[in-house]
């Protein structure tokens, strides 16, 4: 005769075996980061053209950056990291570009109050010699997803690239070309972006915050103004000192809207 | 007793449908040799798609079709016909000659460490080595012939090799079609990998720079322009930015314009493909593996020796609304001086690879 414990305990172990791989991070808590651009306040996108100064035509052309470390900060101040590590690149079809925060640290019911990312590659992964070797195709990091975001001789990866054109009159042709590159790990940066209201996260749950970059604010702010017909270009070592004016105006670009 | 037995019964069955449960219960028929891939220090690993894993047996059925002239609707011309070993697996005319005699519309690019690149043709219309593969055959201008008719002709016609054979080999199918051919094309590409130019050997330790190709280098790899007219400027010839030496490839497989023409009405180039005005008149960016070996240079071939190629950019090039902002169209080019560019091109020579071209493994066969 067949034993009915025996075969429930084995049908129970088949299964268990069979189910176990659908329950990874059953845990997980998402935070989707949904980037978009304004200039000076107004909502664009690459590829359109803005006013400069005194109504001078300036075109969008690039703005790509990498986003590491996605954290949390919970009601008692401790920071919850991710430990991710993306490439933000808006194209100029003006979809939305996302980041994602996903952590199995967070339990259910964890009230935050802040956000935070690098803006940068981090220290220890920026200074791997021949860096995006090290890392798979599919990875942010590596030789294709990295492409044009790499200079071995700089020692590391471009954090962030913000390229244009402006017309030099009202009327004319807009060709005069500023180009931003910025990286080097004295340039990393931390954007922490207080939450008006605090909200409650939950393992299982995913949340989506309207990040807006305001482009218009990282060459001009009441604190610091670029003029970019004078401070045009940096790669970041040939001018470090525009470097450095520009992420820290990027630094406070920042914003989450409702 | 009997109940015992029973359950010992019950715990042998359960045991073996365990072990049995993830194999193939059929015994397989066929099985190709793996192709063990040497992926060269300094470089990324390789993608290499799922659906198409490298085998001795595809690589060689890939190699016959890329040199086989029935893929062309009149048996004149092969991949290889346009993709020649002595001009680094491209095409020495401007434009190559298709069956019709019709020419086409775009320089030939060279056929080299493609198993590395993430977009195929100059306005990267394709996503894939595999998609790039099936567009040339029905091409009017190029092979024009159907595929249905290729697959035809290599399931019945005679040939000296044997292709059923060797589609089975592969692939383990009898039935020769256009995904089967293609993927083995495809596997042979990806095994056309060159590694071993001067420049392979310095990065190694196998090799010394001498002077001029040293200097070179360095231009290379500085900002271009001079920084009294130049913002950024760091006199060197600023090739980096877009044939930058990260996993040595020499290209950041983007797109680009590098300031050929004020207008692109000839060839919009990547606006094609993505309907942006932004990419009017971008092309990809080529490695410069071999291209001392590669010309005519650009996408339409215009320039016939390197010497060209560096006065272009030493121009600064035609402004254009898209323009890449790395020309110096505004300042009057990279005003290099004559000994300057001649160490460029020095250096630009270091990375030939003749190894590559004369490797008996990528050679018609037939």
């Amino acid at each position: 005769m067949f034993s009915p414990k025996f075969f429930y305990f084995s049908i129970v172990a088949i299964l268990t075996i069979a189910l176990s791989s659908c329950f990874k991070n059953k845990d997980a808590a998402t935070i989707n980061l949904n980037f978009s651009l304004k200039w000076f306040g107004e909502n664009t996108a690459i590829g359109d053209t803005v006013m400069y100064q005194d109504n001078l035509p300036l075109r969008l052309e690039k703005f790509l950056f990498y986003i590491d470390d996605i954290s949390i900060r919970n009601k008692n101040g401790n920071w919850l990291t991710s430990g991710s590590i993306d490439m933000v690149e808006f194209m100029p079809n003006n979809e939305v570009t996302s980041a994602e925060f996903s952590a199995t640290t967070v339990r259910r019911g964890v009230e935050i109050d802040a956000i935070k990312f690098g803006l940068g590659v981090g220290e220890f992964y920026n200074g791997l010699e021949d860096a995006p070797t090290h890392f798979g195709n599919d990875h942010a990091l590596g030789s294709i997803q990295s492409a044009g975001m790499y200079w071995n001789w700089y020692t590391g990866y471009i954090f962030t690239k913000f390229e244009g054109k402006i017309a030099e009159t009202v009327d004319g042709p807009i060709l005069y070309p500023f180009s931003f590159h910025t990286g080097t790990d004295d340039l990393y940066r931390e954007v922490v972006i207080e939450l008006e209201n605090s909200i409650v996260v939950s393992a299982e749950e995913s949340h989506d915050f309207n990040v807006v970059i305001d482009l218009g604010a990282s060459i001009s702010t009441t604190e610091d103004q670029i003029d970019l017909f004078d401070n045009c270009v940096t790669h970041t070592l040939n001018n470090p000192e525009l470097a450095e004016r520009y992420v820290n105006l990027l630094d406070d670009a920042w914003k989450i809207v409702e | 007793m009997r109940g015992r037995l029973l359950n010992r019964v019950n715990a042998f069955i359960i045991v073996s449908l365990l072990l049995v449960g993830g194999c193939e219960c059929r015994e397989p028929q066929w099985k190709a040799t793996p192709y063990d891939l040497e992926i060269p220090i300094f470089f990324p690993p390789m993608d290499i798609p799922a659906d198409n894993p490298l085998t001795v047996e595809g690589v060689n059925l890939g190699r016959h079709l890329f040199w086989e002239t029935a893929l062309s609707l009149d048996h004149s011309i092969s991949c290889g016909s346009c993709h020649a070993p002595d001009a680094n697996f491209s095409d020495p005319e401007q434009y190559s000659e298709g069956v019709t005699g019709l020419l086409g519309d775009r320089n030939a690019s060279a056929i080299i460490n493609l198993g590395w690149s993430t977009t195929f043709s100059w306005d990267g219309a394709s996503a894939s080595l595999e998609d790039h593969i099936r567009v040339p055959v029905e091409h009017p201008k190029e092979m024009n012939i159907s595929w249905e008719e290729v697959e035809s002709r290599l399931q019945n016609d005679d040939f000296s090799v044997d292709y059923p054979q060797m589609f089975w080999d592969a692939f383990g199918e009898n039935t020769i079609t256009q995904d089967l051919a293609v993927k083995a094309i495809a596997q042979f590409i990806r095994t056309m990998i060159s590694s071993d130019s001067k420049f392979d050997k310095y990065r190694r330790g196998e090799a010394v720079l001498n002077e001029q190709e040293a200097m070179g280098y360095q231009l290379f790899l500085r900002e271009g322009g001079d920084p009294e007219v130049t913002p950024g400027g760091e006199f060197g010839a600023d090739c980096f930015h877009c044939h930058g030496e990260a996993g040595l490839q020499f290209s950041d497989y983007l797109f680009h314009n590098n300031g050929l023409d004020a207008s692109f009405e000839n060839d919009p180039g990547r606006v094609n493909i993505t309907g942006w005005a932004l990419d009017s008149g971008l092309f990809k960016t080529p490695t410069l593996r071999n291209v001392a070996l590669s010309a005519p240079f650009m996408h339409d071939g215009r320039f016939q020796t390197l010497e060209e190629v560096v006065d272009h950019y030493n121009s600064g090039g035609v402004p254009s609304s898209t323009i890449d902002t790395f020309m110096k169209y505004t300042s009057g080019g990279l005003q290099l001086a004559p000994v300057q560019k001649e160490a460029l091109i020095a250096f630009l020579h270091t990375l030939t690879d003749t190894t590559y071209i004369n490797n008996p493994d990528f050679q018609n066969p037939f």
